[in-house]
């Protein structure tokens, strides 16, 4: 995607939220390089300081925006967060997130995940059957109702177990790729 | 108060998995191989830093770090040395790792020049480097004879102490020595200099070892200032650990020195004499001495740059980063020259791979030790500004708040440890 189109997508989401008074917007590496003398080389903090390492994008998003937001206590980090706009934040997450995957095991591609779930929704997600079908679904839909069985929120039949088995990256990807967003 | 709704968290969660899928969020375009040649002149917070980051970048570049010692000793901690807490050892750090595991070239030896023209540095056992791109943090040096009577052999019985290393351990062994009911005088600068918080954090820490130790003690601050970084938190801190043990005094009501007689250990100010039983006199300081040499700094004795780049406004070819370079509205600390460093190394792989250097963006975190136990911050959020200057992001950053409870103190002091161990890591692991 090219940087205007990432923008253009930003702000289809409203994510955009003050003007910004800098050039471009840095990128991820360059964002999440600034944050390892406190929090290690790759996030892999070696010291008391939280690593961020292992985190999933979407925890370091909330705590991020909570921090930002004030809601969360934190001694230097509800002063480090509000420097960053929600999209900066969000890429910053799946830069760590995306390094944590690197030194893990190769991780699936989404379409390789979410493939599996054709046999019960449909290829594509296009359920032919009695099994609710996934297209036409906006991907925070899906996200939402996937951390809501994985966590026990929300009642099921067996996707509560199977949400279980994956992680928030790849619960994110999976709605992203199957998604009409 | 902002509370962060389900569904603008799962926005925000589906934006980054976009930018996931588009492959944008992974590493920016510095795949492409860049070879070159890269010299790094200094290696210590900026210099390590970049030299790695380099090889990070681009395995294809070949990296050459010239550093005079076969050690570093770091000036952050370097207070906790002379507070009794950790020894030389624990601020030690060597270079085995940037080059067993990152790759770098590391040449133990003294840069004797540069030729900006013919892309040359000499060093001082005779040989030269070719360069592509070279990159110097001499970080500082102090200017002898700037403050009337400190010179380079007062030093020896006045230490400054702000270059870590056996000037640390002299100033450690004067205060062990010194008798219970003594006075330890220090001296700050004038700013500019290297790492504003400093002078106060060493008197938090030599307090604290006097306060154990030599209780009848007292310390003197005779600053050239009128107002000192995080200034309201340490007078708190003060006032709660070392009552009535620490006096400092601003430029215009006698902190100001004029003059220094190192047989005595006597200050002169405008308002007398001040004689100290330990006395360290931090003097003014320039960009390190190979900055001066080859003609990168100003008037006043530090390094304009590219802000984006670090690339100097001197000497096209050279970047200057760290304490020897003027950053914006960043302050010259271990943590600023760290982050310049990320962004010089990206900026150089980039020019070497002959594409445009991306957008830059910073933090600075000064941790401070009013004790063991009791931490103080001072942070921000740096980016490149329209008019090429680098400034703090309003309504990010600033500093710890007033009258903070014993366990958030003592979270910052756990995190000050914490950020020492993470940034030598980012350095030289």
């Amino acid at each position: 995607m090219t940087r205007p189109m990432q923008v253009v997508f930003a702000v289809a989401l409203g994510l955009l939220v003050a003007s910004v008074t800098w050039a471009a917007d840095a990128s991820p590496s360059m964002l999440g390089n600034a944050c390892a003398p406190c929090h290690g080389t790759d996030g892999m903090s070696p010291g008391a300081i939280p690593a961020l390492s292992g985190k999933s994008a979407d925890y370091i998003v909330q705590r991020m925006l909570e921090f930002k937001a004030g809601a969360r206590e934190g001694t230097v980090m509800n002063r480090i967060a509000k420097g960053y706009s929600d999209t900066e934040i969000a890429a910053v997450a799946q830069h760590f997130a995306a390094l944590g995957k690197t030194a893990a095991a190769g991780g699936a591609t989404p379409s390789a995940l979410a493939d599996a779930c054709a046999a019960c929704h449909g290829t594509d997600g296009m359920s032919p059957g009695a099994i609710p079908a996934l297209s036409g679904k906006s991907a925070a839909y899906i996200t939402q109702r996937m951390l809501e069985f994985k966590a026990g929120a929300r009642q099921g039949t067996v996707m509560n177990r199977i949400a279980r088995g994956y992680d928030d990256d790849e619960i994110a990807a999976i709605a992203q790729h199957l998604g009409n967003e | 108060m902002t509370p962060i709704t389900r569904r603008r968290f799962i926005q925000l969660i589906g934006s980054a998995g976009a930018f996931s899928a588009a492959g944008v969020a992974g590493f920016p375009a510095l795949s492409r191989a860049a070879t070159g040649r890269v010299v790094v002149i200094g290696g210590g917070f900026g210099g390590a830093t970049c030299a790695k980051y380099l090889r990070r970048a681009d395995p294809g570049i070949e990296v050459t770090l010239v550093e005079r010692n076969p050690r570093f000793m770091t000036c952050p901690f370097s207070n906790t040395v002379l507070g009794g807490l950790n020894g030389m050892d624990f601020i030690t750090h060597g270079y085995d790792r940037l080059s067993s595991r990152h790759g770098v070239t590391v040449i133990h030896d003294t840069a004797s020049g540069i030729d900006p023209a013919q892309r040359k540095v000499s060093l001082q056992n005779g040989s030269d480097l070719s360069y592509d791109r070279l990159v110097v943090s001499p970080g500082i040096q102090l200017l002898w004879g700037a403050l009337e009577g400190y010179d380079e052999q007062a030093a020896q019985a006045m230490p400054h102490a702000w270059q870590a290393g056996p000037q640390t351990t002299l100033l450690r062994q004067q205060l062990e020595a010194m008798p219970d009911g003594g006075t330890v005088v220090i001296a700050p600068p004038a700013n500019p200099f290297r790492c504003p918080p400093g002078p106060y954090e060493r008197a938090s820490l030599i307090a604290f070892y006097l306060k154990t130790h030599k209780p009848k003690s007292k310390i003197i601050i005779l600053d050239a200032k009128e107002k000192f970084s995080k200034q309201p938190l340490f007078m708190e801190g003060w006032a709660q650990r070392y009552a009535g043990m620490i006096e400092w005094r601003a430029g215009s009501a006698g902190g100001s020195i004029v003059q220094v007689d190192a047989a005595t250990k006597t200050l002169e100010t405008d308002f007398g004499q001040v004689r100290g039983d330990v006395v360290n006199v931090i003097p003014p300081q320039s960009a390190g001495r190979i900055a001066v040499q080859a003609g990168l700094t100003n008037d006043a004795g530090w390094c304009p740059v590219d802000q984006g780049t670090f690339e100097s406004a001197i000497h096209p070819g050279i970047h200057v980063i760290g304490d020897a370079c003027i950053a914006g509205k960043m302050p010259k600390s271990g943590y600023s020259a760290n982050s310049q460093a990320k962004a010089c190394a990206a900026a150089v792989a980039a020019m070497l791979g002959g594409e445009s250097p991306g957008t830059v963006s910073f933090i600075n975190t000064c941790y401070s030790l009013v004790a063991p136990d009791y931490g103080i911050s001072v942070a921000a959020v740096y980016r490149l500004a329209d008019d090429g200057t680098i400034k703090g992001v309003e309504g990010a950053g600033g500093v710890s708040p007033k009258g903070a409870s014993a366990d958030f103190r003592k979270q910052e002091a756990e995190y000050t440890v914490g950020w020492y161990k993470s940034v030598t890591a980012d350095i030289f692991g």
